[in-house]
């Protein structure tokens, strides 16, 4: 092999390899290259393997060590800051959409008050900006929601609700512990500072809240029949004589307002963003 | 501070002054009569280690012929380690030395 082609099957080799390093360590990956070529170009191919094997290594043990690092220097307190609103507007909506098919009678059961309570006002909380009150309000949301697991359901236990969404076989009160404590802690990590302006509050709240206008559409009510109230929620889509097809299109129907929902939630993230950064 | 043979070359071979990486390397083989060989990748990985622990640090970098070299300078506490762990192997070493010179009856009498 001529001087030059080892030298271009030293460099492939050795670039290969110091892909291993992560991005944020590509200029030290660089240096150990170099100096892996200098070796080979010094000792000949034979130091090629030991030279590329050494240097695949090295990138690849920088990169836990990086993971690391940036996990650690990560703005985890300003990220959770940001959270509260879209979290509290995502939560208030969520359990909107499980509460109306659910529930036809009044008053409100406690469990309900203080799902329904807890969410709205950690909504408004977050749209001033208050710590406290949306703390308050997520944690009445995530002791309601961890109450029937603990053993103080109400009459009708959460834990005993198979889907909160009919057919979609979600337990929405197991899946929504992890957030409603991230709320929590969102809550506790926003700074006290003054109050913002009224006109900046009302913009936020009405983003909060317009999710949650549009999940109490008249898209979402209930086809009630009598002594459903359990049934209903159990039996899923299918179960009259509709065929496969028709199902589906009802799927689609009672899912649609959920799905618009989405659009102003994320619209809602979109513009805090665009606020943070401002 | 105990120092491992390998960082103890590393930092004997910068006493004369800054190297890039692979004259680090060839001196570090070149004092150590050969027992010390190391490969980019290790160099690196020790000089890092040696770099957080305050043993060296980064002199300046610098492009030859289109590589990239870094050269390293080794600190006072470098020296302080290197030296100390010299002063370690050579009582080390005399502890042998003193009985191997001994006659052997000597030695079964002690």
């Amino acid at each position: 092999m001529s001087g030059r082609s080892r030298r271009r099957v030293s460099e492939f080799l050795t670039g290969v390899a110091s892909l291993t390093f992560p991005r944020a360590r590509r200029a030290d990956g660089r240096v150990v290259r170099d100096c892996a070529r200098e070796a080979v170009d010094a000792a000949g191919l034979r130091a090629l393997p030991r030279e590329c094997l050494s240097l695949a290594i090295a990138g690849l043990g920088t990169r836990p060590r990086e993971a690391a690092l940036e996990l650690r220097h990560a703005p985890w307190r300003a990220a959770l800051s940001a959270l509260p609103l879209p979290l509290a507007a995502a939560t208030l909506v969520v359990w909107i959409f499980g509460f109306i098919p659910r529930y036809d009678h009044w008053p409100l059961g406690e469990g309900w008050a203080m799902l329904l309570g807890g969410s709205l006002l950690a909504v408004v909380g977050a749209a001033l900006r208050h710590r406290w009150l949306t703390a308050l309000g997520a944690t009445a949301t995530l002791a309601a929601a961890a109450a029937p697991y603990l053993g103080y359901g109400t009459d009708v236990a959460i834990a005993h609700t198979p889907s909160f969404f009919r057919g979609w076989s979600v337990d929405i009160g197991a899946a929504s512990l992890l957030p409603a404590l991230l709320l929590v802690a969102g809550a506790l990590s926003l700074s006290p500072r003054p109050r913002p302006p009224v006109r900046e509050v009302m913009g936020r709240l009405a983003l909060g809240l317009m999710p949650a206008v549009v999940a109490i559409g008249p898209g979402t009510r209930p086809r009630h029949r009598a002594g459903s109230r359990e049934r209903g929620v159990s039996a899923g889509l299918g179960g009259d004589s509709l065929g496969a097809g028709a199902d589906a299109l009802l799927g689609v129907q009672r899912r649609l307002p959920l799905l618009l929902a989405v659009v102003p939630l994320l619209l809602a993230l979109v513009l805090m963003r665009r606020a943070g950064r401002a | 501070m105990e120092l491992r043979p390998a960082s103890y070359f590393v930092l004997a071979s910068l006493l004369d002054g800054p190297l890039h990486g692979y004259a680090i390397s060839s001196r570090a083989a070149e004092l150590s009569g050969g027992e010390v060989r190391l490969t980019a990748g290790t160099l690196y990985g020790a000089l890092d280690r040696m770099a957080a622990r305050g043993l060296v640090e980064v002199e300046r970098e610098e492009t030859v012929e289109g590589r990239l070299r870094r050269y390293y300078r080794i600190t006072g506490g470098g020296r302080d380690a290197v030296v100390e762990e010299a002063d370690r192997l050579a009582s080390a070493a005399r502890v042998v030395q003193a009985r191997r010179r001994r006659p052997r009856h000597a030695r079964g009498l002690a």
